[in-house]
């Protein structure tokens, strides 16, 4: 009986796993250590992707899915723990923990949206939620009616913009993607907290994502919420 | 993320994909085949063998009309869809 399935996954793992162990030798700082998370995550993710597909059974797929969903909340569950210690302590550094948890759980969404496959209604759905979430954070600091107004304002243009999608794919694509650019940029150049580039991640990245598959959705013009045809 | 730790909970409690199947009988009748032997022929673990055949584990569509196919008889005769499946 053999524990392991020396397949090409396994030897990548492998090595993987050596470079880490001789990094550490080398220098002794325990920071290299951390490259073996990527040979423990390496047959799972390649699963996942595609790439490693034919090494994995769909029964042990199925496990990794749902080993990792378990896996991913018990994660989101220690660092909202640690957060609120550090926070009750007065120590600022809470906030690399929601951080982990707003980035984690962002990525679990956006990719939940990609993976349903059908760019254009998805994409669109993103520039709403997106837009909608800037506009949600942009009024919590604001006290009069007006002044949340104004400073929802570019959220709800974002979102509205997301409602034209569907319509106009390919121009509202080029659109998003270059304001995606310009929110990094304008996020990650005038002020460089932690905070910032935190926004700049989760509002940046999945604006990019949806308008560059509202670009390639609008290249094709098929409608794939029809009625089947007899 | 209170909302996703509970389904997460409740997704690991309620193990589905439970079938009851004649993957066993079959194998026998077929020349006597091993759960290694008939693993080979789909390209799936042993341990995924046994899970179908103990009822741990209900495979996809594909897989079923693979076994189905390569011991030469039909998904309805291979798995058995129990009354309290249809619920």
């Amino acid at each position: 009986m053999t524990v392991f399935k020396k397949d090409p996954i396994f030897w990548c793992a492998s090595a993987i796993f050596v470079i880490a162990l001789a990094l550490f030798a080398i220098t002794n700082q325990q920071s290299c250590l951390l490259l073996m998370i990527g040979a423990y995550l390496l047959r799972p993710v390649l699963a996942s992707l595609g790439p490693g597909r034919k090494y994995v059974d769909e029964r042990q797929l199925s496990i990794h899915y749902r080993s990792g969903n378990i896996g991913f909340a018990v994660l989101l569950i220690v660092c909202a723990i640690f957060g609120v210690k550090l926070e009750f302590e007065g120590n600022h550094t809470f906030e690399y923990f929601y951080s982990a948890i707003i980035i984690g759980m962002a990525a679990k969404a956006l990719f939940n949206v990609v993976l349903v496959k059908n760019l254009r209604e998805n994409a669109s759905k993103i520039i709403m939620a997106v837009g909608l979430l800037v506009a949600l954070f942009s009024i919590l600091d604001v006290k009069s009616p007006l002044g949340m107004l104004i400073s929802a304002l570019p959220g709800l243009v974002i979102a509205a913009i997301g409602m034209l999608a569907k319509k106009y794919p390919r121009v509202i694509g080029i659109v998003i993607v270059v304001l995606a650019i310009a929110a990094m940029i304008f996020l990650l150049t005038f002020r460089k907290r932690w905070g910032q580039v935190i926004t700049a991640a989760v509002i940046g990245i999945p604006l990019l994502i949806a308008g560059i598959g509202l670009f390639f959705s609008g290249q094709n013009s098929d409608v794939t919420d029809t009625a089947p045809v007899n | 993320m209170i909302i996703y730790i509970v389904t997460s909970i409740l997704d690991f409690i309620m193990l589905g994909g439970l079938m009851k199947t004649n993957l066993r009988r079959f194998r026998f009748e077929r020349g006597e085949l091993s759960q290694q032997q008939v693993a080979d022929m789909v390209h799936i673990s042993r341990q995924t063998v046994v899970s179908i055949e103990k009822g741990d584990y209900a495979p996809s569509v594909k897989l079923a009309l693979l076994l189905a196919e390569k011991l030469e008889t039909t998904v309805e005769q291979l798995f058995i869809l129990e009354e309290n499946d249809r619920v």
